[in-house]
C-alpha cells in the first residue's frame, strides 16, 4: 500500500483501521474520511463497530492498527487528552456528567482556564439551549435528556474543530432532541465539523451530506444518503440475510 | 380460528418523559412462532418487557389465555406459564450448567420433577448434557444461548418469549439455535421473539409484526413480510 496522503479538505482521515478483540474482528480494514465543515453520518446495525471506531479515533482504545490523521497530524497512539486538546472531542452513548457538580461546574471544568471568560462561555451555551436557569442545579438532579445536553455543551467548551457524537439523541425527549439537532446545525454553520452515530434515519437524511455504513466491522458503503438508502448491501446488512439454502 | 393465547392491545410505555410505545397491539396463538421486528428504537424489546412485567405499561391491556395480566409483577409471570430468554444470554456464570437449569424451575418444589425437567432439556440439547458440570461462564456464546433457552423450558411453559436469540452468535450457532426453535414449535411450543435479524426470524415465523418508532407498521405472515420490499425499506426510513 502506498503511503496515504490526506486531502486538504479532509479534517479526519482513517485508513486501514483494524481492531480485534480476542479473535473477533471488530473492525477490518476500515477507511473513513471526514470532509471539513460537513456533518458526516456513521450508521450500521447493532454491533457493527461504530462505537469501537469512535473509541479508536478518540484514543480511548489503544489496540487498533492502521493510520489516522487529524488536521494533518498522525494521531493513532496519542492519549485521549492529547487528541482532545488538539481539537477532537466526543460524547458518549450513555451520558457522563459529574453528578455532584452543578451544571455550570460541569461545563467550567472543561474550559481551559477558570476565569470569567470560561463562565461567560458556559452561560452563553446554556442560554442557547434554554438551560440557563439550571446553572446551579447538580448534575444528578437533571433529567436524562438534560444530562445528555449538558454533556454535549461540555464538549463545546473547548471549541473543538471536530466533534464525534455517539447517539446524542438516544433517550432524549422530542423537544430536547430538536434543541440538540438545532445546536448541531448552528455550530456546523459556524464551521464545526461533526461525525455522528445515529439510528434515526430521518435525522441522518436531514443533517448529513455524507454517510458511511459499517456492517460486521467492515465499511460496506459510503455516499450521500439517497444512494445509501438504495444500496442492496446496506439493506441486507440491516434486514439480515436469508439462509443460503433458501426458505426454511 | 383459535383464540389467541397472548393478546397485547393498544400498549403505551414511556421511560420517564420519553414515550417509546404508542399503542402497540399483537396476538400470539397457541403453537405459533411469532416475531417482532423493526429497526433500532422501534420498541421491540419494550413490548415484551411490558408483557412480562419488567417495565410498566401506562396504557393498554395484556391478556394471557383469556385472563387480564396487564402490569402483573415479573415474579408472578413464570407461574402463569410464560418464561423469558433475555437478550445477551444472561446465565449464572459461576454456577454449573445443571444448576443453571435447576434455577429455571425454582418454583417446582418436587426435586424429582425438577430432575426430570433437567433431563428433558438435556435430551433436547445433548451439548448441554456433555457440559453439565462446567460453570456456565465457560460455555461458548452459542452454548450459553442454548442454556438460557433450556432454562426457560424448565417450567414447561405455555409461551416462551425470546429477546434477540441470535444476537452476537456465529453464523453456525445462529443456524443451530434457529433449528432448535423450530424443533420446539414442532413439539407444540408457542414462541414469541424479538429479532434484529429480521430475514432469518421471518423465515422461521408463522407471523410477524414490524414496528417502527413505537407504532405497529406491518403485520402479516412471515413469508409475506419477508417478500414485502416496503418492510425492508422501513429499516432505512425509506418506506
Amino acid at each position: 500500500m502506498t503511503e496515504p496522503v490526506s486531502h486538504p479538505d479532509h479534517i479526519l482521515c482513517a485508513w486501514g483501521i483494524a481492531r480485534d478483540f480476542g479473535g473477533v474482528h471488530a473492525l477490518r480494514d476500515v477507511d473513513l474520511h471526514v470532509v471539513r465543515g460537513t456533518i458526516t453520518g456513521l450508521i450500521g446495525p447493532n454491533g457493527s463497530g461504530k462505537t469501537t471506531m469512535f473509541q479508536v479515533i478518540s484514543g480511548m482504545d489503544q489496540g487498533a492498527t492502521g493510520t489516522i490523521s487529524f488536521d494533518d497530524e498522525s494521531i493513532l497512539g496519542w492519549r485521549p487528552s492529547q487528541i482532545y486538546r488538539r481539537g477532537l472531542a466526543r460524547t458518549f452513548q450513555l451520558s457522563r456528567v459529574f453528578p455532584e457538580l452543578t451544571v455550570l461546574e460541569n461545563l467550567v471544568v472543561a474550559g481551559s482556564r477558570h476565569d470569567r471568560s470560561v463562565e461567560e462561555r458556559a452561560f452563553g451555551l446554556l442560554e442557547r439551549v434554554r438551560l440557563r436557569e439550571y446553572a446551579k442545579v447538580r448534575g444528578k438532579n437533571l433529567s436524562y435528556g438534560q444530562q445528555k445536553l449538558v454533556e454535549f455543551l461540555r464538549v463545546l467548551m473547548s471549541d473543538p474543530a471536530l466533534i464525534l457524537l455517539d447517539e446524542p439523541a438516544a433517550g432524549v425527549n422530542p423537544t430536547l432532541r430538536q434543541t440538540l439537532w438545532d445546536m448541531v446545525r448552528h455550530l456546523n454553520g459556524l464551521g464545526t465539523t461533526f461525525l455522528v452515530i445515529e439510528h434515526n434515519m430521518e435525522v441522518i437524511a436531514d443533517l448529513c451530506s455524507d454517510v458511511y455504513v459499517l456492517s460486521e466491522g467492515e465499511m460496506i458503503a459510503h455516499g450521500d444518503f439517497a444512494a445509501i438508502r438504495n444500496n442492496e448491501q446496506v439493506l441486507e446488512a440491516y434486514f439480515g440475510k436469508k439462509r443460503k439454502s433458501g426458505t426454511a | 380460528m383459535k383464540e389467541p393465547l397472548l393478546t397485547v392491545h393498544d400498549m403505551e410505555v414511556s421511560y420517564g418523559a420519553v414515550q417509546v410505545l404508542f399503542g402497540v397491539s399483537l396476538e400470539v396463538r397457541a403453537g405459533e412462532i411469532v416475531c417482532i421486528i423493526g429497526p433500532n428504537g422501534a420498541g421491540k424489546s419494550t413490548v415484551i418487557k411490558a408483557v412480562i412485567g419488567l417495565v410498566p405499561a401506562q396504557k393498554g391491556q395484556v391478556e394471557f389465555d383469556g385472563q387480564p395480566i396487564t402490569n402483573s409483577p415479573a415474579h408472578e409471570i413464570p407461574a402463569l406459564g410464560i418464561t423469558y430468554v433475555p437478550q445477551g444470554r444472561i446465565v449464572f456464570a459461576q454456577m454449573t450448567v445443571a444448576d443453571n437449569l435447576e434455577m429455571g424451575a425454582f418454583l417446582k418444589r418436587d426435586s424429582h420433577k425438577r430432575r426430570e425437567a433437567v433431563q428433558a432439556v438435556f435430551d433436547q440439547f445433548p451439548r448441554l448434557y456433555e457440559r453439565r458440570n462446567q460453570p456456565a461462564g465457560k460455555l461458548s456464546g452459542g452454548e450459553q444461548q442454548m442454556l438460557a433457552i433450556g432454562r426457560a423450558l424448565m417450567m414447561n411453559p405455555r409461551l416462551v418469549i425470546l429477546d434477540e436469540p441470535s444476537l452476537g452468535l456465529s453464523p453456525k450457532y445462529v443456524d443451530l439455535i434457529y433449528e432448535k426453535l423450530l424443533d420446539l414449535k414442532r413439539q407444540g411450543r408457542t414462541l414469541l421473539m424479538v429479532e434484529q435479524n429480521a430475514a432469518r426470524a421471518l423465515e422461521l415465523s408463522d407471523r410477524g409484526y414490524a414496528l417502527e418508532l413505537g407504532h405497529n407498521r406491518f403485520a402479516d405472515t412471515g413469508a409475506k413480510l419477508l417478500a414485502n420490499e416496503d418492510v425492508r425499506r422501513m429499516y432505512l426510513g425509506g418506506a
